[in-house]
């Protein structure tokens, strides 16, 4: 450039800048910014105002999501509108009583309160309030930023990305740096003075760093200028290269992102207190991508061989460069990496006006690709464009190279090698993304534990839509085109999840610990805040937790009511609009607690001779679990366990326990026990006295099993008396109350019952019997119980049954009655007949079966006309039985006639 | 002239005594007990081929349990009979059969029965 | 009042100018062949191997060259383990070099190592 032109070049800006400065309508203030911290201004507006109805039903059912009730709620507002005399609109249903609504525009308090009051003449309003108090916004006093349209507020310029706001809220912390992957930077322009922390020069090509030797530690600019001569030079790396002038283009994008803000001098940057890391890899004719990548993995933290550790790890990587190529391996492996140490990407998106998939690395995967937009928020007629884009930002839209539609920045003014400082406007997707860069920045200041993709999600979620009919030449933005919409830093901030650091946990007891919350930042009001605890990992507010309070001050809570020796986790919550947060998950284990059990011994009793029942209640585990319980018994007094003891199991509780195996007569000590992990306690020492030694005491069992001569006895002993029970049995007589002297037998010795087998008995005689059990004590006997054995067996009983019937010349029949089997089973029976008295067994008999009861049997072979006598029989194993003798005649016999009924 | 009376008073009255106990239907022995009086029909043939016959006698047989006859009377050529001396309180159980000249008997009857 | 015209005519040069030496975003420069068949020129490329081998013996780059029917020699290694070659005097387009190295089994990947641009217009 020659010098007239620079002259002019500097008239002309300077009209440009006092019209734009003339022009501006927002009133500016001088506000301290102290390291984010706000001096309120007594100057106030407020954009919303809180409407409460007398009757708060309908409100608050809108509230709980009532639709009938959000559609009559909201028709009100149209009435609110007619008395306002201005359009009020729907914010949101407050869950207490009031519904947040929207003021057509930023108004003071004394405008608002007009506005309120108007709507106090509603019968239905109780009253109106302004909501959300604004402070006036941060306005830097930089020379040029009235210039910087692209930092201004919506309200003001449709495409500007809202940072007033924004600086309300935060300027920036010292514990976030952003990277620049550029052409490096002009560390001594003085806007961007102590801005920097040290970067590096990656530019491996000796020609195109500018310095004889390639890769070095200074990340300067040195120039990126390219002679006709060096385009022309076939044996140059820089032959074909477009001839150009020095851009000091990372010196421009530096300059977007932190240049020295609200220093009276020069231009603002967006972020005024994190440093910038310069990592210069384009030079002359641009950089290679092995050179680029490796910038990139230092930039991040990561090992480049032969380059020193990078010692300030950057949280935001600006890259506005690109070429037109797909994605490579080389870059998505590096943006992988940088991805998952946990740094966020933005890339330019390109200046072809074409599909931004075609631009690298804007296209990678994992990147925020960034679009540009004009002055009036539509696309700039150079973005490249398309779904891949995440988001857009000004850019700037030039129609001379001073158009102060462009992006002022920070640059210099020598063509080749820097020279004089300046300002200068830009135009570019390389000047949209520090815009981006910067504003991700801020929110990392307020959260530096969000991922990259949630600085995406806070970004996007809060972007602006496009607006629509801007007229530009390339036509409007829409979110097929340009991304989410138009980054607002203001909203972005806002968005910022609270970040809260969980405290040391202290003064920990068997039931109570000391925690607490610090380095609380949030982008919105922190409206909640405290600890839970839980003992599952990762406690939430839904388990039990402490409030303390609001804002973003440090504070210590109590945790109480724990078990002793229990392990459990803590972590300190914050919540702002944009939900809630929690610190690091903590653990800690409670003291075990040092107390014994609390018992009482139960009184023994069901006392005899040589045993007892006694037992005890736990009262108290002492608060640690009870490993071991029961009673334990002595002669002597106070019994421990070290004496004789029972064992009822662990857990509190009432149980009794049976003493066994004691000695008649005798006074014994018990106390019960219960064992807790600190030591063992006893109850009070209660002493009985077992039951002076007697004879014992039986019962006779009933008999059983009688034969003719034997029977099955026995009894039972129940009490043994304090001495060995032996001998035992059952004694038996035909007199009643057997003794010992009798026979008896002997079944075994103690206390139980017992069987005895009496025997050699007579048929057929009562006989007494009764259990009898012997100690040193004497003998006892059970009641006496009498039985009679069987009768012996003797020959049947049989009975000739007449007349004679069916008597022919040849035949007749007989028959018997087998009235009693006399004990013996009948084995055969049937009927003798002879022509002599007495006929019997051996000479002509019948068969009929056998048993007791009536049978018939037919005679045959007879002679005629002739005496006959006929016997029934029947015969056991105690012998044969005959019936009387009936005598018949063979023949023809008479008819049978008839008897009358007798008188 | 007395002595000689009461003699002869004390055989007259011996023979009636006997006289009354050896006819048959004649009044009964004794007043103690129950009695069953009994009549019948009179068999006029053989039952094996129908031929004529003439009863010689009949048996009366009773008891205490149906079926089961533990008493027998024979009773002569009558067709009646009142059997006495039956103890009280029982039933009993008449069955009645004929016989010929040869001693051949029939059939007992069909079964009656008196209670006490 | 002179100042506006000059203001008007360096303005609209310098948007002429500003508009002529915006240039595409798009910067990776094909490798000329010039008239003799021979490129003077030094085109890079990376080559990212899958076992590691160190690709810096001569050896080992002569190999390359053979199976790219190219003059590869060996720059530098790279951060994630990739290593940049460099081929001056390629008879053939960078395409087809970078196709043959390809079929290579040890190679992961190899691409021409492109060179970027500001993207400012």
């Amino acid at each position: 450039m020659t010098e007239k032109m620079k002259r002019t070049l500097r008239e002309a800006v300077l009209v440009i800048i006092i019209s734009l400065g003339l022009s501006t309508t927002f009133p500016s203030l001088l506000l301290a910014a102290n390291n984010g911290n706000i001096i309120p201004h007594p100057q106030a507006y407020t954009g919303q105002l809180i409407v409460k109805y007398r009757d708060s039903s309908m409100v608050k059912a809108a509230a709980a999501g009532d639709t009938r009730a959000k559609a009559t709620a909201l028709a009100r507002l149209n009435t609110l509108t007619a008395e306002a005399g201005a359009k009020i609109s729907h914010v949101r249903f407050m869950s207490g009583n009031g519904h947040v609504v929207k003021l057509p525009r930023l108004m003071t308090i004394a405008e608002a309160n007009a506005v309120a009051g108007r709507l106090k003449s509603d019968p239905n309003v109780e009253y109106a309030e302004p909501d959300t108090l604004m402070f006036p916004m941060l306005v830097p006093n930089d020379t040029y930023y009235a210039n910087q349209w692209n930092y201004m507020s919506p309200t003001t310029v449709a495409g500007g990305a809202n940072l007033p706001g924004a600086w309300d809220i935060t300027t920036g912390s010292s514990s976030i740096v952003v990277a620049v992957i550029d052409t490096g930077i002009l560390p001594n322009h003085p806007d961007l003075f102590g801005r920097t922390v040290q970067g590096y020069n990656f530019i491996s090509n000796a020609i195109m760093a500018g310095n004889g030797v390639g890769r070095s530690s200074d990340p300067t600019d040195l120039g990126d200028w390219v002679t006709s001569a060096e385009s022309a030079d076939s044996s140059s790396v820089l032959y074909k290269c477009t001839e150009e002038d020095s851009s000091w283009h990372g010196t421009h994008v530096a300059g977007t992102i932190g240049a020295s803000s609200n220093n009276s001098e020069g231009v603002s940057g967006i972020n005024w207190v994190s440093k910038i890391l310069p990592v210069r890899v384009l030079g002359k004719c641009g950089g290679y991508t092995s050179d680029i990548v490796d910038g990139m993995r230092w930039a991040a933290g990561l090992d480049v061989a032969g380059v020193p550790a990078n010692t300030n790890p950057a949280k935001v990587l600006n890259m506005s460069l690109g070429g037109s190529d797909e994605c490579g391996a080389t870059f998505q492996g590096a943006i992988n990496d940088i991805i998952a140490a946990g740094a966020t990407i933005v890339v330019a998106a390109g200046n072809s006006n074409t599909d931004v998939s075609n631009a690298t690395p804007a296209n990678c995967t994992g990147v925020i690709s960034v679009a540009a937009v004009n002055r009036v928020g539509g696309r700039a007629f150079y973005s490249n464009y398309g779904t891949g884009i995440k988001i857009a930002a000004p850019g700037g839209e030039m129609a001379s190279s001073t158009d102060a539609n462009g992006i002022l920045s920070t640059l210099n003014s020598g063509t080749t090698t820097a020279s004089t400082y300046t300002y200068q406007y830009y135009q570019g997707t390389s000047m949209a993304a520090p815009h981006v860069s910067g504003i991700a920045s801020l929110v990392l200041s307020l959260n530096p534990s969000l991922t990259p993709s949630q600085v995406l999600s806070v970004l996007q979620s809060t972007a602006r839509s496009f607006p629509t009919g801007t007229g530009s030449s390339k036509g409007d933005c829409t979110t097929s085109l340009c991304g989410a919409g138009i980054i607002d830093a203001a909203a972005a901030v806002q968005a910022v999840p609270a970040i809260i650091t969980t405290s040391e946990i202290t003064g920990i007891t068997t039931k109570a610990a000391t925690g607490g919350g610090s380095n609380i930042s949030a982008g919105s009001a922190i409206t909640a805040k405290g600890i839970c605890w839980s003992t599952s990992p990762n406690p939430t507010t839904a388990n039990t937790r402490t409030s303390n309070g609001t804002g973003t001050d440090s504070f210590t809570a109590s945790i109480t009511g724990l078990s002793p020796n229990t392990t459990y986790h803590v972590r300190a919550y914050a919540t702002s609009s944009a939900g809630t947060s929690y610190g690091s998950d903590f653990t800690f284990t409670t003291a075990p607690s040092t107390l014994l059990p609390t018992l009482t011994t139960t009184p023994a009793d069901t006392i005899s001779t040589t045993s007892a029942s006694s037992g005890g209640i736990v009262t108290s585990d002492g608060g640690s679990s009870l490993t071991a319980k029961g009673i334990c018994w002595a002669t002597t007094a106070n019994p421990t366990t070290a004496n004789n003891y029972t064992a009822e199991g662990a857990g509190s509780g009432a149980f009794t326990s049976l003493i066994t195996g004691l000695t008649a007569n005798t006074t014994y000590h018990v106390r019960a026990y219960a064992t807790n992990t600190t030591g063992t306690a006893y109850g009070l020492d209660q002493n009985f006295t077992t039951s002076p030694s007697s004879p014992p005491s039986v019962t006779t069992a009933s008999v059983s099993g009688i034969t003719t001569t034997s029977a099955i006895g026995g009894g039972n002993v129940t009490l043994g008396g304090g001495s060995t029970v032996s001998p035992r049995g059952v004694c038996w007589s035909t007199s009643s109350n057997p003794t010992t002297s009798d026979n008896c037998s002997s079944n075994g010795t103690g206390t139980s019952t017992f069987v005895s087998s009496i025997t050699g008995l007579s048929a057929g005689v009562t006989y007494h019997a009764r259990a009898y059990a012997t100690n040193s004590n004497g003998t006892s006997y059970g009641n006496d119980t009498a039985f009679t054995t069987l009768t012996a067996a003797t020959a049947p009983t049989i009975i000739t049954t007449m007349p004679i019937k069916s008597i022919t010349t040849t035949s007749a029949t007989a028959g018997g009655n087998v009235i009693s089997d006399g004990g013996s089973n009948v084995t055969g029976r049937g009927v003798c007949w002879s022509t002599s008295i007495n006929p019997a067994i051996g000479g002509n008999c019948t068969s009929d079966n056998s048993g007791t009861g009536k049978f018939t049997s037919s005679i045959t072979g007879l002679a005629t006309g002739t005496q006959y006598y006929v016997r029934a029989f029947a015969m056991n194993a105690k012998g044969a039985s005959y019936g009387k003798n009936v005598a018949f005649k063979t023949g023809k016999r008479p008819v049978k006639f008839i008897l009358y009924p007798p008188r | 002239m007395k002595t000689h009376l009461l003699y002869f008073s004390l055989l007259i009255m011996m023979s009636l005594i006997t006289s009354c106990s050896g006819g048959g239907g004649g009044a009964p022995a004794a007043n103690s007990g129950g009695t069953a009086t009994l009549q019948w029909s009179t068999p006029a043939s053989y039952i094996d081929d129908g031929t004529p016959m003439t009863v010689a006698g009949y048996k009366i047989y009773y008891g205490t349990e149906t079926g089961v006859y533990t008493d027998v009377i024979d009773v002569g050529n009558v067709n009646s009979y009142t059997v006495s001396g039956l103890p009280l309180g029982n039933t009993y159980f008449f069955a009645v059969t004929a016989y010929d000249a040869d001693g051949v008997e029939s059939d007992p009857t069909d079964e009656q029965a008196k209670t006490l | 009042m002179s100042i506006l015209p000059v203001t008007i005519f360096f303005s609209l040069s310098l948007a002429v100018i500003t508009v002529s030496c915006s240039s595409p975003t798009s910067a990776v420069k094909p490798i000329e062949i010039s008239q003799t068949g021979k490129s003077q020129q030094t085109v890079q490329i990376i080559i990212k191997f899958r076992n590691n081998s160190d690709p810096s013996k001569s050896d080992f780059v002569k190999e390359l060259s053979r199976d790219a029917h190219a003059p590869l020699f060996y720059i530098r290694p790279m951060s994630g383990g990739a290593h940049v070659f460099g081929i001056t005097g390629a008879t053939e387009s960078t395409a087809e070099i970078l196709r043959r190295l390809r079929t290579r089994h040890d190679i992961e990947y190899v691409e021409q190592d492109s060179i970027m641009q500001p993207a400012v217009n």
